[in-house]
């Protein structure tokens, strides 16, 4: 109870003192503070985040995105899903089954043996197309993030396998799997013929078991689940499947530009009116892509020519937006992890200075009976209660904070988790951070 | 009963930097006398009064208080003989000056097992008040004067209610009217059986004790004139 006297003394000159300054360190130190846990909060934010919070970014940003390649300015109009069924439906019923061409293949025997569990058990897959298939559903390889791979054992797969859809596979090497194994795989036998390796011009550079395309899409509806394909992209075929039988007209004039682009065509009931369009980027399954900004207008005459109506509109990814805000936090983001050090540092120098500030008191202590583990205890306890008031003030105002700067970027989302997180490093640091200040008051003599 | 016994202390020791302050120092100083320790500046007046008050240790010799050894005295032993048996006043009064004269005061008892804390306000007012400044109770060290202050370090001084007060140069930033009503206040605690040592450099400050030790060049001797 008397150390807490003393305590409550030092605290209280902290923010009273009659040197000005002091209680202006006191609130610097409180900004400081707020602020480097503020940094700290959004780092952990982004480094702790959920699964399921990524996915949803992930799925967000593969719809409708184009080009990888730099940033440019898009718009992209989403159709929502209940709609896009039918809309496929009616307009793709032959190339629906492309959308999930990518997978990973699971095998449960090898040359008759049963395997469990083993990492060989499950390999990624790269379905191949024959040339007719190519032909047929417009695959364009290098849009399909196409697996190009090297021979290094045994031979590839002959346009005869691909077009019959034999069950024949070329394995990666480095894996369980050799020339001659037979796998087992959802009751079918298939027998690896080569080993390959990804080719130095492939997108992808992990090996992956190539199948042909007709096994895998009969593998499909049998259980390979597929991974989130990366988006795939249908060349014009409208000789084929696809072709709408209705002619095809495209909105504007303006179109006429990005037509070398179109992957797809509409097959739309009536002939549309012109409407004053941006340009189109492209147009995939379920997504149209605009140079510029579409206003509501547009989007209306857009719905018009589909046959829908604006609501059937899902929630498009805005690029104009999007850039803005990337680049922000591209900048921003590293500039304010180095405010945060640079705060971090300040509220350091502040414990040491709040430690220093009382050494003439520490010394009268000691004068007067206090030990040097006694003065340490003073101090320590001054300090972290000091840091916990601030502590507590930063974890009230960071729901707040994290909601004003979510109206401007999305990313900033209040996660109790992160925050818990946070606080108790920041916790566990300044507590660190206060041991040689404590011990540097403790070590003071009573006479200098 | 204070005895020193052929005290050395020497600072930085076999260094190029060494200075002997205290030579082979014996002095005697028997309970409810008021001595005065005399000597120019840097003649180990205030090392021997650093001594005197366990505030640190000598390089030689023995040091007994009451008849114990402190050379032997263990830090928590000592701790303890500093927050009972010894009140301190120093030239610059050694107060904390955002802190009021009470708060002043009642640091002490913060560190005393013998005052519980529910006394120390109750303690510290009587101390305040046997010095004769109950007025100033509230007011900030710093709003104080001269005067004011070295009479609100005698009060923390005694608000323990030691044996012993050390006073380093209690006059010595104060006006002569000044000093002789702390000198004063001094005589009437030693009335009260308190054994004073004054450390001066002011001959008329030492008049006014009953005994007077001149320190020269680290060695004592008593001045009989």
């Amino acid at each position: 109870m008397k150390k807490l006297y003393i305590v409550k003394s030092l605290i209280k000159d902290w923010f009273t003192s009659q040197l000005p300054y002091t209680a202006a360190v006191m609130v610097v130190f409180i900004l400081s503070f707020i602020a480097m846990f503020f940094v700290a909060t959004k780092v952990a934010t982004e480094y702790l985040e959920d699964t399921s919070q990524e996915n949803i970014y992930y799925n967000e940003l593969a719809v409708g995105m184009g080009d990888e390649d730099g940033f440019y300015a898009e718009q992209v109009i989403i159709l929502n899903s209940e709609f896009y069924d039918e809309y496929l439906k009616l307009n793709l019923p032959s190339l629906t089954a492309n959308a999930k061409v990518q997978g990973v293949l699971q095998y449960t025997e090898k040359n008759g043996s049963k395997l469990e569990g083993t990492d060989a058990c499950v390999l990624a897959c790269f379905p191949v197309f024959s040339k007719e298939q190519q032909d047929r559903y417009g695959v364009v390889k290098h849009l399909l993030n196409y697996y190009d791979y090297e021979i290094t054992k045994g031979r590839d797969l002959t346009e005869e396998d691909l077009c019959s859809g034999s069950y024949k596979a070329v394995a990666p090497e480095g894996y369980a799997l050799d020339v001659g194994d037979v796998i087992s795989c959802f009751g079918h036998e298939i027998e690896i013929v080569g080993l390959n390796k990804p080719s130095p011009y492939s997108v992808r550079k992990n090996g992956h078991i190539v199948i042909p395309y007709g096994f895998a899409d009969e593998c499909m509806a049998d259980g390979i689940y597929g991974e989130d394909v990366f988006q795939y992209e249908i060349d014009e075929a409208y000789e084929y499947g696809a072709k709408p039988e209705n002619n095809v007209y495209v909105p504007t004039g303006s179109y006429i530009s990005g037509l070398t682009q179109v992957h797809m065509r509409l097959g739309l009931s009536e002939k549309p009116e012109l409407v004053s369009y941006p340009a189109f980027l492209e147009l995939t399954v379920n997504s149209f892509v605009f140079e510029e900004r579409v206003n509501e207008s547009q989007k209306e005459g857009l719905a018009k020519l589909l046959g829908i109506t604006v609501d059937d509109f899902g929630n498009g990814y805005d690029w104009f937006y999007h850039e803005v805000v990337e680049n922000f936090n591209g900048h921003v983001y590293k500039e304010c992890i180095i405010a945060g050090i640079f705060c971090a540092l300040n509220v350091l120098m502040i414990i040491m200075f709040l430690s220093s500030r009382n050494i003439k008191s520490y010394r009268i202590y000691r004068m007067y009976g206090c030990s040097g583990a006694g003065i340490f205890a003073i101090n320590f306890i001054s300090l972290m209660l000091v840091v916990l008031f601030t502590l507590v003030i930063s974890m009230l105002l960071c729901k707040p904070a994290m909601l004003l700067f979510s109206g401007i970027n999305d990313s900033y989302e209040f996660r109790p988790k992160c925050v818990l997180i946070t606080s108790a490093v920041l916790a566990g640091i300044s507590f660190a951070a206060c041991i040689p200040a404590a011990i540097s008051a403790a070590r003071k003599s009573p006479i200098d | 009963m204070i005895e020193l016994k052929n005290i050395v202390k020497t600072y930085y020791p076999q260094k190029s930097t060494e200075v002997k302050a205290l030579k082979g120092v014996d002095l005697k100083i028997e309970k409810g006398e008021m001595v005065a320790i005399m000597g120019v500046s840097g003649s180990g007046k205030s090392t021997l009064l650093h001594i005197l008050g366990c505030l640190s240790k000598p390089t030689d010799g023995k040091y007994f208080l009451d008849g114990e050894d402190m050379n032997e005295a263990k830090r928590k032993q000592v701790y303890k003989i500093r927050n009972e048996k010894i009140g301190f006043i120093f030239q610059d009064y050694g107060l904390i000056e955002d802190k009021s004269v009470l708060e002043n005061v009642m640091y002490p008892l913060a560190f005393s097992k013998n005052v519980k804390f529910l006394k120390m306000k109750k303690t510290a007012q009587k101390a305040i008040a046997d010095v004769g400044i109950s007025e100033l109770a509230r007011k900030k060290a710093s709003k104080l004067s001269g005067g004011q202050k070295q009479r609100a370090a005698a009060a923390r001084a005694i608000v323990n209610d030691p044996d012993i007060i050390l006073a380093d140069e209690p006059t010595a930033a104060l006006d002569s009217k000044t000093a002789d009503e702390v000198m004063a206040l001094l005589k009437r605690l030693n009335e009260k059986g308190k054994t004073i040592i004054v450390v001066t450099h002011d001959k008329r400050i030492a008049d006014m004790c009953q005994k007077t030790y001149v320190i020269t060049d680290g060695c004592i001797k008593e001045d009989t004139q």
